[in-house]
């Protein structure tokens, strides 16, 4: 997993630096993420196109518990859906230096999610909309 | 898609046999809107929902840029729009095209919103008149304004606002949190009132205004606001509770007006228990979550875009927690104090 390279997981993956706080949205589950400690950098690192072990060996400390962490976060935000590996791609070549490490913190925040769970909503923009007998599809 | 709706729209628009009955001018933020409704039953359960509407010229001289919304029913006399799927039920249905934007509500109610950006016409189709939601009543065609504003730097949300001449505050919280009573006390208060469920925001430059002259009070706050009676409109019953539908003019018992004003502080309503006015920190990420989820599910479509909007103004204006404590009166006085 160290040596894959990942990308954000579609259109609906978006995020922003504010510089005290990163927010990363996932708008097709509805969870909103705060990422602090290192979890800013490694998200920009991770999809930007570097590998984990490319951003772990940039970080000063103790590399085995800096990959180990590294290789938690990338387990996590594949299994939320946020990142996914980008097949046939190499790692980015530009040198990396990301300072200390220091613990990746992620907070959930479900409001959205909890909405569409109840009252799901189908697009159906790319089947074409349902039209009646008497109004041929455009 | 987008020729479906642009026929759809022309088709019904032309089908509606007894001509307009009442037609409205209003803004909205950027917006210009004439709402056109086909029916004086339709005309009387939305037309005053509107902050700031008058009365549309029977032939406006000067029309450029205007949006039209067609209001219409089958209870009316409208054919069904061929938009409406076969199967009425169900889950809402979404089509969010480049040119144009419908939206099927399914089981929530038997209505069509579709939208045709390109000629800024738009139509809003209900089955029945008669069971048009409360929730529809109070923030008419939501889905429909919130496209028109797609390609400005506008977006309606969730949340609550007031101004002073200082400035305006935004609340923002989930259902329950205390938006309209704090927003309603304020008015009272001689504050103006921008909304107390959706607001227009402006994201490029911080600034709130209102579109709607409504408020939703829950039936066991309606003690608190003995003034109220005079601008009761009914009392619903959604889901089990009771709220007082209210529609405001402004200068209510002796209170403020209207409108919005440049955003000066975005503020999370979290009710802790504090006796006296409480402010804390909030992460942006918190506030994001809560003003998009009631957002993004009740305007569905170009989600994104809507987000990085949002996202956009908080870059600008650092969000907090606040606890308003027991009464309304110190409250407003520390809302004050953020707007000095």
């Amino acid at each position: 997993m160290l040596d894959r390279v990942f990308r954000p997981a579609g259109p609906g993956i978006i995020f922003k630096d504010f510089g005290d706080e990163m927010v990363v949205a996932n708008l097709d589950t509805g969870l909103f993420y705060s990422l602090g400690g290192s979890a800013p950098v490694l998200w920009e690192k991770l999809s930007a196109g570097h590998s984990g072990r490319q951003i772990a060996a940039a970080f000063s400390g103790d590399a085995a518990s800096i990959e180990a962490a590294i290789g938690a976060l990338i387990a996590q935000f594949q299994a939320d859906g946020l990142l996914e590996p980008a097949e046939g791609l190499e790692a980015a070549a530009a040198a990396l230096a990301c300072g200390t490490f220091e613990a990746p913190s992620v907070e959930r925040f479900d409001d959205l999610q909890g909405l569409l769970l109840v009252d799901p909503i189908h697009d159906v923009a790319e089947a074409g909309w349902p039209v009646m007998p008497d109004a041929p599809a455009s | 898609m987008d020729c479906a709706v642009r026929r759809a729209i022309a088709e019904t628009t032309a089908g509606i046999a007894s001509g307009i009955a009442h037609g409205i001018a209003a803004a909205a933020g950027p917006l210009r809107l004439r709402i056109d409704f086909a029916t004086p039953e339709l005309a009387a359960a939305f037309a005053r929902a509107f902050a700031g509407a008058t009365p549309a010229a029977a032939d406006p001289a000067d029309d450029a840029g205007v949006w039209r919304i067609t209001v219409a029913s089958g209870s009316g006399g409208t054919p069904v729009p061929s938009l409406v799927p076969a199967e009425r039920g169900g889950d809402m249905r979404l089509g969010a095209g480049a040119e144009a934007y419908v939206l099927w509500m399914g089981r929530h109610a038997p209505t069509l919103y579709a939208v045709d950006l390109e000629r800024r016409q738009a139509l809003y189709w209900v089955e029945d008149a008669a069971a048009i939601p409360a929730w529809e009543r109070s923030r008419p065609f939501l889905p429909i304004i919130q496209v028109m504003l797609d390609a400005t730097p506008w977006i309606a949300v969730h949340a609550a606002a007031i101004a002073r001449d200082g400035g305006a505050v935004m609340l923002t919280g989930p259902g329950r949190a205390g938006k309209t009573t704090l927003s309603l006390a304020a008015l009272k208060a001689g504050w103006r009132y921008s909304g107390d469920d959706y607001v227009l925001l402006r994201t490029d430059v911080p600034e709130v205004a209102s579109l709607f002259a409504t408020a939703r009070l829950r039936d066991d706050m309606a003690a608190r606001f003995p003034w109220i009676g005079a601008v009761l409109r009914e009392v619903s019953q959604e889901l089990g509770e009771r709220r007082h539908e209210l529609v405001l003019g402004g200068g209510q018992g002796g209170g403020g007006a209207l409108g919005g004003a440049a955003l000066k502080a975005v503020l999370l309503l979290d009710r802790r228990g504090a006796q006296a006015p409480q402010f804390g920190p909030a992460t942006r990420t918190a506030v994001l979550s809560t003003l998009m989820a009631n957002t993004l599910v009740a305007t569905p479509g170009y989600e994104a875009a809507r987000t990085a909007k949002v996202m956009r103004l908080l870059a600008m204006l650092r969000p907090r927690r606040f606890d308003p404590g027991a009464d309304f009166a110190p409250a407003l006085d520390a809302l004050a104090g953020e707007l000095a």
